[in-house]
């Protein structure tokens, strides 16, 4: 895996990390530390992915990428099932979607990293680009994944503490059926 | 006078590996540095009338909101990065990490404060994510490049 792609997987990885961490606030206490733990553990990876000369666990970082979207898709799908919104929670939708954005971008990266050095191909590991390609690529990058996740970050405080408790859109729309 | 030889070479070679343009962290300290001390100048041109520490600041660009402070910070910022990039790699490099951490600690604390009395940086939405995606950056590149293993060093 080349550097700028190691790099642009460990941005995005900070930026999933940053939204869970944000996603505490307001969250029931399990979900909270559940959200908290995830959070630390992204940020942590992203930063030993920066700092070092390949991705840390890939693997296991593959299945934890997936592994919220997967558990997000459960939960929605019960709670709809089931009729029971208020078994859900309230955490604000855009924060998850762009959530699930990322994790999935950063899943999809490392398959096809791992799936051509199975097969031997793909860029060798620790391959120097050329300084100014480095740079740009981490620019454009770096701006694409600010702009994802400060809007997600941004609705997290926004369902977390500005609008006053009961108020705020939850996970699910109120689609007339709270009468039931 | 064979050791001379070689350590000549060596320093040569390391001056050559160490230029500017060789190195992320110099260019990339250099080329945000004077992009902040230029928005710190052009800030204060958006910021006449308004107080030192006010809230509600003035629109640079017509995107990012600055106020008086705001605009001595990316001043500060600018001059710091700048003169370690120009300095060397080292200086480049411990710079370029501390002002990453800083402004990511600043571009999440920016989100909660925004309407707030505590906003005393005159934070909008648009500085948050210039914050974010400029701390990312200079973070990767201090964690990432030019990192010295065992002798040889690697500019990325």
């Amino acid at each position: 895996m080349s550097t700028i792609t190691r790099t642009w997987i460990a941005f995005a990885a900070l930026g999933t990390g940053t939204i869970h961490l944000a996603l505490v606030i307001g969250a029931p206490l399990p979900l909270g530390i559940a959200l908290g733990a995830l959070g630390v553990t992204e940020v942590l990876w992203s930063l030993f992915a920066m700092a070092g000369s390949r991705l840390p666990a890939p693997r296991l970082a593959l299945l934890g990428a997936m592994a919220p979207i997967v558990l997000g898709a459960v939960v929605l799908f019960a709670a709809v099932s089931l009729d029971a919104p208020a078994a859900g929670f309230r955490l604000p939708l855009l924060a998850l979607a762009i959530t699930a954005v990322l994790e999935f971008a950063i899943a999809t990266a490392i398959a096809v990293s791992l799936r051509r050095s199975a097969h031997g191909a793909g860029a060798p590991e620790n391959a120097v680009p050329h300084t100014g390609r480095y740079l740009v690529a981490l620019l454009v990058a770096g701006m694409a994944v600010a702009s994802l996740v400060t809007p997600a970050l941004a609705a997290t405080e926004a369902g977390g503490a500005a609008v006053p408790h009961g108020e705020h859109p939850g996970f699910f729309v109120d689609n007339g059926h709270s009468g039931h | 006078m064979i050791t001379r030889q070689t350590g000549d070479s060596a320093r040569f070679t390391a001056r050559k590996e160490y230029a500017m343009t060789k190195s992320p962290n110099r260019l990339l300290g250099v080329i945000f540095g004077a992009v902040y001390v230029l928005v710190g100048l052009l800030g204060f041109t958006v910021t006449a009338g308004v107080d030192f520490l006010s809230t509600d600041g003035g629109l640079l660009l017509g995107i990012f909101e600055v106020n008086p402070l705001h605009n001595i910070a990316h001043l500060l910022i600018g001059a710091a990065l700048l003169i370690a990039g120009v300095r060397g790699v080292r200086p480049a490099k411990t710079v370029n990490g501390v002002v990453g951490a800083a402004y990511l600690l600043l571009g999440i604390i920016g989100l909660f404060i925004i309407d707030s009395a505590a906003n005393i940086l005159a934070l909008n939405g648009a500085d948050n994510v210039l914050h974010f995606g400029s701390a990312i950056v200079l973070l990767a590149v201090a964690l990432g490049a030019d990192k010295v293993t065992a002798g040889r060093r690697s500019t990325v």
